[in-house]
């Protein structure tokens, strides 16, 4: 799978040269399924964690905004390479960074940008019914954009047949995920958290062939090596976290902690629940993108707390480490309740670790994370 | 400056409300607006509070987000049970924290809390969000109603409307006169003026005829030819645009430095026209509020607020960018470039925090702009 995704540049090439668009989105609020059916090529940009992009976005925002928001538009000032291949951009409208990624695209940028508003008080039982009619019209519009970009015409039946791989995709991301659980499985988080992040890049069709192949292999090979109990099961949750940002990540394993699950949006939220292909295809996207758990841009803070809960409780973790970016104030201002809460139901701490995309604090976030493992092993 | 003790002799509930959120509608519910951000957030010489965002912090909130929120947060927690709140009206869409801070606040000090949605992103879908606007105004509406015994009526709110309306035209009126050659109200007293368009100062009856006066003295002002008191005869006009600071020293220092002051549009939104007063009410208003200059994305408000500005005949604008603000002063950029290209004068940002050095460091980067529209 490495090998597809140094090959990335020249997939892009040939299919742009085929006559394919390539549309680049940042949230999940944005349905790939209606991107794929307009025979475009989605490409999730969750790159991050590299100074240099970050401190170019500060051209156009301030830096106390939050540091992934300023490399959604460094990079495209750096010109990384995968936004010089986009023919257009879809942003969700979700937390007021992403606003001025859209604004500044808009603006500096001669691609169409397509917005996509997101209700952000969609769960709640009083506003169930207008919140998903909203997200619909929005989606329908975002649905006519493309299909008028690409000269495709985006059908029931192309619809479906995308809905049924990306289900696909996500059943065998989560069985990937399942094997976490397993004490001698070969694989680890940080092998399935890369491998997420290639399905956001790399072709979808062979994506699936190679998952397909790892779960293969895996029912083949279990290791030999039992899990070591000196390492401290951790659970990971809280801000993005970006495809280059390994900082907090190499910190955690080189201090002798494991992370055994996560519940970020670019890891295991990504992957979960399917949609319906039961009735219409349109509303069976609104289900499952709407109503996916939410980002902490979202107002649903109970959704969000009992799917932390549920999964360290599954995942055995022994302490929660809650990732947070600095200035991305809607999670960092729900961390003290998650730690009570967490504290309350499983009995394990958190520890709050806020940080950008430079390496200043790799000290002090080692001197933290040191410290909290070894309070979770007692010592 | 008082009108923040009078929510404690009201007999009516007192709801906290976010800034530029219409303080018609809570009337409308019989119910007491209360512009939190105001009456709790504004560094004043009485707080002698080491630390103004310490409870905020405490409660979760990160200590280097917006500090109005912080300051305002802070203080209703070190209240705890003595608060006048009766309950939190989020407004969501706009700004991530308020909506934040606001649940922080109700669940610590067990007040109820609401969260109505204004979808602010979205410029080219605006069928679906008046259709949201309209459909979140009414189920709040019911909801209130039934869930809390607030009461709502139609007639009601066309009534209240009416009253906001007349506030409205004297905000207007007055707002007028700082573009006369002789600038008959300092940037101090015009900042403190437009605050009122945040909940009326709570009773639109007092507060409407308190501005009618104040009109009246600056009419018979500007027949004269007199400007304010302090302010210099040709001193270079200058337009306020942005995030306000919390300090009121600074409107001084405008001043202070050889400026005048002919506008700022911290409140505008709640007074840039008159809502609608049609028969069918829930509708004008949500396409009222979906036009409000602040819902509208960056670009297109600077080029909406420069119909304002120019009004106005400012030499400089002045662009308020507070330190850990995820929103308007983001788009300080974009904002300062439109400016720049649709009026052709001088436009200069600022930074500050929510200490009084802060604002005194200003006073050379205030000073050169308007030395230099001399």
């Amino acid at each position: 799978m490495n090998e597809k995704f140094k090959d990335l540049p020249e997939y892009l090439a040939r299919k742009k040269e085929n006559g394919s668009k390539i549309i680049g989105y940042f949230c999940n609020y944005i349905p790939e399924e209606l991107i794929k059916s307009a025979d475009a090529v989605p490409l999730r940009l969750v790159s991050g964690g590299v100074p240099e992009a970050m401190q170019a976005g500060e051209q156009y925002v301030k830096s106390y905004c939050c540091p992934y928001i300023r490399s959604c538009i460094g990079n495209r000032v750096n010109e990384n390479p995968l936004y010089t291949f986009l023919d257009a951009i879809c942003v969700a409208g979700t937390c007021d960074g992403m606003k001025h990624v859209e604004e500044y695209w808009r603006k500096y940028s001669d691609i169409p940008v397509f917005s996509v508003g997101v209700p952000k008080v969609s769960n709640r039982f009083r506003t169930r019914e207008h919140t998903s009619k909203y997200f619909k019209s929005e989606l329908t519009r975002l649905k006519k954009d493309l299909e008028i970009l690409t000269g495709t015409k985006i059908t029931d039946k192309r619809l479906k047949e995308n809905i049924r791989l990306y289900n696909l995709i996500r059943s065998r991301m989560r069985r990937l995920y399942d094997h976490l659980n397993i004490g001698s499985s070969k694989i680890s988080w940080r092998d399935i958290f890369r491998i997420s992040h290639l399905g956001y890049l790399i072709d979808r069709d062979e994506f699936l062939g190679e998952i397909t192949n790892i779960l293969k292999e895996l029912r083949i090979k279990t290791s030999s090596i039992e899990r070591s109990e000196e390492q401290v099961r951790l659970m990971l949750y809280g801000s993005i976290l970006a495809f280059e940002d390994t900082k907090v990540l190499d910190i955690v394993e080189a201090s002798g902690g494991k992370i055994v699950a996560d519940a970020l949006c670019t890891g295991s939220r990504f992957w979960r629940k399917d949609v319906s292909i039961e009735g219409s295809l349109m509303d069976g996207l609104v289900d499952r993108y709407l109503y996916n758990i939410p980002c902490a841009h979202m107002m649903d803070f109970m959704m969000r707390l009992n799917y932390v809960i549920a999964t360290a409780r599954d995942s055995k973790s022994q302490g929660l480490l809650y990732y947070n970016l600095k200035s991305c104030d809607t999670y960092r201002s729900e961390f003290r309740e998650i730690e009570e809460d967490v504290k309350k139901e499983l009995g394990i701490p958190s520890l709050l670790i806020e940080t950008e995309y430079s390496p200043a604090d790799i000290g002090t976030t080692r001197t933290k994370i040191e410290a909290f493992l070894e309070m979770v092993r007692g010592v | 400056m008082d009108s923040k003790n009078r929510i404690g002799a009201t007999r009516s509930r007192v709801v906290a409300k976010w800034r530029l959120f219409p303080p018609e509608i809570i009337f409308s519910m019989g119910a007491i607006p209360y512009d939190l951000l105001l009456h709790e957030g504004l560094v004043t010489t009485k707080d002698d509070e080491v630390n103004p965002s310490k409870y905020a912090i405490e409660a979760g909130l990160s200590a280097d987000c917006c500090p109005w929120n912080l300051s305002a947060a802070s203080k209703i927690l070190s209240k705890e049970d003595d608060s006048d709140i009766d309950m939190f009206l989020a407004t969501v869409g706009f700004c991530d924290v308020s909506s934040k801070s606001w649940r922080t606040m109700s669940k610590r000090i067990g007040r109820p809390f609401y969260s109505i949605e204004i979808p602010q992103f979205n410029f080219e879908s605006e069928n679906n969000a008046l259709l949201f606007i309209q459909q979140e105004l009414s189920s709040m509406f019911n909801r209130l109603s039934r869930r809390r015994g607030y009461e709502f009526s139609e007639e009601r709110l066309l009534k209240e409307i009416k009253k906001g309306n007349f506030i409205r035209n004297l905000l207007s009126d007055i707002t007028k006169f700082l573009s006369t050659q002789s600038v008959p109200v300092s940037a101090l007293e015009y900042f403190l003026i437009q605050t009122s368009a945040g909940d009326y100062l709570q009773d639109p009856d007092i507060t409407g005829s308190i501005l009618n006066r104040i009109k009246t003295e600056i009419e018979s002002r500007n027949k004269n030819g007199e400007s304010a008191p302090g302010i210099q005869d040709g001193a270079p006009r200058i337009y306020f645009v942005g995030m306000a600071p919390q300090q009121l020293g600074f409107w001084n220092l405008i001043e202070d430095c050889g400026g005048v002051s002919v506008g700022c549009d911290t409140y505008l939104s709640l007074f840039y026209e008159l809502i609608p007063e049609h028969t069918n009410v829930q509708k004008e208003l949500a396409k009222w509020i979906w036009r409000m200059p602040h819902n509208i994305p960056s670009i297109e408000r600077s080029k909406m607020l420069t119909a304002y500005i120019k009004k106005q005949n400012p030499d400089a604008v002045i662009i308020g960018n507070l330190v850990g603000c995820r929103n308007i002063s983001q788009s300080d950029r974009f904002v300062k470039e439109t400016i720049r290209e649709e009026l052709g004068i001088p436009v200069t940002s600022l930074e500050f925090g929510a200490s009084d050095e802060d604002i005194t460091l200003l006073e050379p980067h205030i000073r050169s702009l308007i030395d230099m529209c001399k």
